[in-house]
């Protein structure tokens, strides 16, 4: 319930000069534009449990993490002229290096 | 490697697909709608009381269920499985049987090939076929995503061996301290989240798996020609490996794309492999799906097939450059993030609410059949459910990678049974040998 703004209330007796006192009354309409909560809606229960539960079933987002592990063993051995490898890797026959390009 | 995340998103029926028997040398080249492969063992010409089919792959089958062959009997191809193996340990993954009931003429004959369908009920074989496929993943993330940071200390059982090598032993003759590496632990994770909204599987279903994808990256640039292929393409054939792995073989290209580079010693081209993206597709393994009892089987995983780059490394081997022996690797590394329940629902759409979309409707008894996808957090009594942390808003799934490199000819036991050795022409490289002094 609002009093309407574009009301001024003034005394009866500030209208104009040797105006009468007067009892004054304004007319309020009956019209409400606001109302209160209801008990229930503002006292609801909450379940962590279940909130916790029904996030969880609704939500689509992933995060995978994995501990990856390598696992690598018995390389080939080979042969090249590249002197990067030749001259660096392990990998290389140093003898096949020489003889087969 | 470039690792990416990516989930089964649908089915290639006609891919063709290659392997060998590895005890006899027999092959197959066959389309994936197909079926399994196999070749009999023991023919009706055997006169004996079973015909014996034996398969490169699990067959799949049980006791009482049927196979619908590519060859035929009089005209029906539909046969019932009388059992399983033959006296080997283990040999009933692989080994079925038929009634030999007195058939004769030519199409039961040892050593015939075809491939066959598994049928649940042969009363009902248009629900009870099972589907046979390769499955196709896309790729959800982009290479920016990547987070690959050392797991703490730990050091798998292969870790780095030194030694130091006199200047007369090393090739540009400089003393030299040689290194081979071993591998480690890595913590991989993802900087960007995984939303699986509105997404389905290869089944039309909600998914229920994603997959922790890792593409050989080569940038060092002694490989090239990356290849893909199937478990069963790792058997050697008359001890090389399968002319499926050849160079010149288009079924076993990878459809990732191929640079290359020169050195700054103007040296190359040195070949790399692309990058991929969200959005790119990649194959996956070879599967089986039956509609009737709502279930997926791999029968075959996928793999990939590193070679050198025989411009710059070569092995020591007389094979031919075209299929040099290589590394296999897995691309495909599953995480569960969901599970669908072990027992099968059945009803009508008047009877029954919630029927899901995904739902298989039978023709013969006019009714839904589907399994029930399990909540998160819900673990039956068979141990199947997941139930992973959830947190600000968001599912953290964990599993143990063990991601391994396998060189071609090795970890292949029925190889070593027919060659009693690792096969000749193939050496790797031992440890370094260092005495106390060093």
């Amino acid at each position: 319930m609002t009093v309407d703004p574009s009301y001024r209330i003034i005394l009866s007796t500030e209208r104009f000069k040797s105006a009468p006192r007067t009892d004054q009354a304004i007319n309020v309409p009956f019209a409400q534009s606001m109302k209160e909560i209801i008990e229930f809606d503002r006292s609801i229960d909450l379940n962590l449990v279940d909130v916790f539960d029904q996030e969880r079933q609704t939500c689509t987002i992933f995060r995978p993490v994995t501990k990856f592990t390598i696992l690598f063993e018995n390389a080939f051995t080979g042969s090249t002229v590249y002197e990067p490898f030749r001259d660096n890797l392990y990998y290389t026959n140093p003898i096949n290096n020489a003889s087969l390009y | 490697m470039r690792h990416y995340i990516s989930y089964a998103y649908g089915n290639v029926y006609n891919k063709t697909l290659f392997t060998v028997e590895p005890d006899s040398n027999i092959n197959w080249t066959w389309v994936a709608s197909d079926g399994i492969p196999f070749y009999i063992v023991e023919g009706s010409d055997k006169l004996l009381t079973n015909i014996t089919f034996k398969c490169p792959v699990e067959h799949g089958l049980t006791v009482g269920e049927f196979v619908y062959m590519s060859i035929n009997y009089n005209g029906n191809q539909m046969f019932q499985v009388s059992s399983l193996g033959d006296p080997a340990y283990g040999s009933n993954l692989y080994i079925f049987n038929l009634r030999n009931v007195g058939y004769t003429g030519s199409t039961f004959v040892t050593n015939t090939q075809g491939t066959f369908k598994r049928v649940i009920n042969a009363a009902n074989s248009a629900d009870t076929i099972s589907e046979y496929y390769i499955r196709k993943h896309k790729i959800m993330t982009t290479p920016d995503c990547t987070v690959l940071s050392n797991a703490g200390f730990e050091r798998n059982i292969y870790g780095d061996k030194t030694k130091c090598e006199i200047k007369s032993l090393t090739p540009n003759q400089k003393q030299r301290t040689s290194v081979k590496e071993g591998s480690r632990s890595y913590t991989l994770a993802f900087n960007c989240d995984i939303d699986i909204e509105g997404l389905k599987d290869n089944q039309g279903r909600p998914l229920t798996e994603l997959f922790f994808t890792s593409i050989w990256r080569g940038y060092f640039g002694w490989t090239r020609n990356l290849k893909q292929g199937w478990y069963f393409n790792t058997y050697l054939e008359n001890k090389k490996p399968q002319t499926w792995w050849d160079n010149s073989n288009v079924n076993s290209n990878v459809t990732i794309p191929q640079y290359s580079y020169n050195s700054l010693l103007n040296k190359g081209p040195f070949f790399y492999n692309s990058f991929l993206t969200s959005g790119d597709t990649i194959d996956g393994d070879f599967c089986e799906w039956n509609d009737y009892n709502q279930f997926e089987r791999v029968i075959s995983i996928y793999q990939h097939k590193i070679k050198y780059n025989e411009n710059w490394f070569r092995l020591d081997n007389p094979l031919p450059t075209s299929n040099q022996p290589g590394y296999f690797y897995r691309p495909h590394n599953p995480i569960q993030i969901g599970a669908f329940s072990e027992y099968i629902e059945e009803g009508s759409s008047t009877n029954v609410v919630g029927i899901p979309d995904y739902a298989y409707y039978s023709t013969l008894s006019a009714l839904f059949r589907w399994r029930d996808k399990y909540p998160y957090g819900y673990v039956d009594t068979d141990g199947v459910g997941v139930d992973f942390p959830y947190l600000n808003n968001a599912h953290y799934p964990f599993i143990d990678t063990i991601f391994r490199i396998t060189p071609e000819d090795y970890n292949i036991p029925s190889d070593y049974a027919s060659l009693g050795s690792v096969p000749a022409n193939i050496t790797t490289i031992s440890d370094p040998v260092a005495d106390e002094c060093e």
